[in-house]
């Protein structure tokens, strides 16, 4: 697949498991707060993303992902709180921050009227990489998002998902360790979407940390090893997809079909719990069980119920 | 891991001139120049040699020498109109047009230096007006082979044209950071351009009837109102001033009159006898008096004249430089990340 030694990377490390080795969150945020005037896009969250993970900020429009983002890659001075990025405050020190991270926005700002090749080089030098270089390097990134054969075409010439990936790469020049990708999967097509989610997985697997926005928690769901929802500038539950489930979601519910067609839904807090109330329920009902299954109480769900509290919440606030 | 970059080296610039350089536009831009200044040399140089009566040989070499500072302040003049014009075309979408293409973001989160990339986008833009003006080199040569001018003088009109398209690039690039669209910085820094010339023309044509209303006396309009106009920095620079003027070999070129007088009829002649209407007695603006009738001591010597012109170039020069320091200055700022906002 990809050279890692033309591109830089490291070899992939051996995903261990999180808890064996603690290590020092690679984005920490702190009362991380963004007013524009009266407006406040972010306010003062807090937050850890651990080295190595795929992190997902989800929430609707405006809530605030693009600004936090933009505040993480050193772009935008927060009103307050702090954010630091391997240690380093974008405040004191941005090209410390810039040097460690890649950033992709939630537009598709590309210069259609280079090549491939000739954009990527431009970056190469914007991060001071030496010359000689240049040319494996831009082999290693196009073979790694699949545009091998773009290489030579007008960045204008390609395609809304092709011209993401050049974009991708793009983050990817210098080799950071943290990426920042805010809606890298909006205007792709559902095949785009799953090659971007495999490619994530193997950047992943190169030892990056990944960071990542959306509004679809479907999107996130699956490759995200810790997730944040986001809504009005707040962050409202995070932590691995499992947590957010048990914290936010009450729990998981079970169907318990009955030979008739009749069923019912039962909710419990555990698997302890779940397993009890199953018994006790087959004992208990005189119709015959046919079946269990988990409801798919998935994240969306959750995401759904909070995002949607959190609406109701500014309704009837705004009611009064 | 990094690697020094020399100026010429900026990022900004190479890929700016591989943009510029993947359309025809940019040839297709001095083609059509070309043309022009060539069609308006050869006419002028037919009617010039047309006005000829009785050949050469009577006219001798002044005539000829005249004729050749006609073309090329007339050269002079176009190229210089051609920087103004230019300059912020090639540079008023430089910042604006990537915050609309959504671009500038990516670079300002790379390496690069906010103070590099506005370098870069200026360098860009003097570079193609090097590119012009060099194409039209052939026909200042025109006038050089014709006789009457040196090369040193055509070294020095370049190099002031050159300066005043640097400076131009850095305000039209400040002009650029300040503007959110391409289209409020395109006409933002053409409204500099025309208080730059046609401002600085008009100020000192009111400064200079008041003057006059006010009859003779020491005080002259200030000639820093001129400073900032290019037209009237590359009038002067032609300028021969009343010294002997000199042909291609360096001998003295003498007319039926005596040396070579600075006047031919071009627009920067014009300009100049602007400058000068001030030591006409009747206040009449156009042909300047070189030497002023002594109508009781109150007029200076013509010596004292000549010494007294107001040195333009010199405060264009100077004008041109705190200007372009400001350009850069507050386009590098107006680039400086983390901000308070992006948009
Ligand atoms: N420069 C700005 N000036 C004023 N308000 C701003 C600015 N940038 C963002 N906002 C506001 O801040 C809030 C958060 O915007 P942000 O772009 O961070 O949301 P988002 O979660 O990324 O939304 P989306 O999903 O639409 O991209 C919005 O209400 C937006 O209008
Ligand atoms: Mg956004």
């Amino acid at each position: 697949m990809t050279d890692a030694t033309t591109i830089g990377i490291a070899s992939p490390i051996v995903p261990e498991p999180a808890a064996a080795r603690p290590t020092p969150p690679i984005v920490r945020a702190r009362g991380l707060t963004k007013r524009y005037g009266s407006l406040t896009a972010v306010d003062g969250i807090d937050f850890d993303i651990p080295a190595g993970s795929i992190f997902g900020l989800i929430g609707p429009n405006g809530a605030g992902k693009s600004t936090t983002f933009a505040m993480i890659a050193s772009l935008l001075i927060p009103t307050s709180g702090t954010v630091t990025i391997s240690g380093i405050d974008p405040m004191q020190d941005p090209k410390g921050v810039r040097k460690a991270i890649g950033w992709m926005p939630d537009t598709i700002g590309v210069y259609g009227d280079l090549t491939v090749e000739d954009y990527l080089r431009f970056f190469a030098a914007a991060y001071r990489l030496p010359k000689a270089n240049w040319e494996g390097l831009i082999d290693g990134l196009l073979e790694l998002v699949n545009l091998g054969d773009k290489r030579l075409a007008q960045v204008d010439s390609l395609s809304r998902g092709m011209k993401q990936r050049v974009s991708l790469a793009r983050a990817l020049v210098h080799d950071p360790d943290l990426l920042i990708l805010d809606e890298p999967a909006s205007g792709l097509d559902p095949r785009a979407r799953v090659e971007l989610r495999e490619l994530l997985l193997q950047l992943s697997s190169m030892g990056k940390t990944i960071v990542i926005s959306s509004h679809i928690l479907a999107e996130l769901d699956a490759v995200c090893t810790q997730l944040a929802i986001m809504e009005g500038g707040r962050v409202h539950a995070s932590g691995t997809p499992a947590e957010i489930r048990t914290s936010a979601g009450g729990g998981r519910r079970v169907r318990v079909d009955f030979l008739g067609g009749d069923s019912v839904e039962i909710a419990c807090a555990g698997e302890h719990e779940q397993a009890a109330l199953l018994v006790e329920l087959v004992n208990r009902d005189p119709r015959t069980v046919i079946g269990f299954s988990p409801v798919a109480d998935d994240l969306e769900g959750i995401y759904m119920r909070v995002t949607g509290r959190v609406a109701d919440v500014a309704a009837t606030g705004a009611n009064q | 891991m990094t690697s020094v970059q020399l100026p010429w080296q900026n990022p900004v610039l190479a890929r700016e001139l591989k943009q510029r350089m993947s359309t025809p536009r940019i040839m297709l831009v001095i083609t059509l120049y070309l043309v022009v200044l060539g069609a308006i040399v050869l006419g002028l140089y037919n009617a010039r040699t047309g006005q000829r009566t009785g050949g050469f040989g009577q006219a001798g070499i002044t005539q000829v020498a005249t004729i050749g500072q006609g073309l090329f302040e007339w050269v002079l003049f176009f190229m210089a109109l051609l920087v103004l014009f230019i300059v912020p075309g090639f540079t008023a979408a430089s910042i604006a047009g990537e915050r609309e293409r959504q671009t500038l973001r990516a670079m300002q989160i790379s390496l690069l230096s906010p103070f590099g990339i506005v370098v870069g986008k200026v360098m860009a833009s003097v570079a193609l007006t090097m590119l012009l003006l060099v194409a039209s080199l052939p026909l200042l040569a025109v006038s050089y082979l014709i006789g009457g001018i040196t090369f040193g003088e055509i070294l020095i009109s370049l190099g002031v044209l050159l300066f005043a398209a640097f400076s131009l690039s850095c305000i039209t690039v400040a002009c650029s950071s300040l503007v959110k669209g391409v289209t409020g910085s395109i006409l933002l820094a053409y409204g500099i351009v025309i208080a730059m010339v046609g401002g600085s023309f008009i100020a000192f044509g009111v400064l200079s009837e008041i003057d006059q209303s006010r009859g003779f006396d020491q005080a002259d309009p200030p000639s820093w109102v001129m400073a900032t106009n290019p037209l009237v920095a590359i009038a002067d620079v032609a300028d021969r001033g009343s010294g002997p003027q000199l042909d291609p070999f360096g001998n003295v070129i003498f007319g039926p009159f005596g040396p070579v007088t600075n006047n031919t009829d071009s627009p920067l002649s014009f300009i100049r006898s602007m400058t000068e209407s001030r030591f006409n007695q009747f206040g009449e603006i156009g042909f300047p008096e070189p030497i002023p009738v002594d109508i009781g001591g109150a007029i200076p010597e013509a010596r004292d004249l000549q010494a007294d012109r107001i040195p333009i170039v010199g405060e264009f020069l100077i004008t041109s430089s705190v200007l372009a320091v400001i350009g850069l200055v507050v386009a590098t700022r107006r680039l400086r990340t983390p901000a308070a906002t992006e948009r």
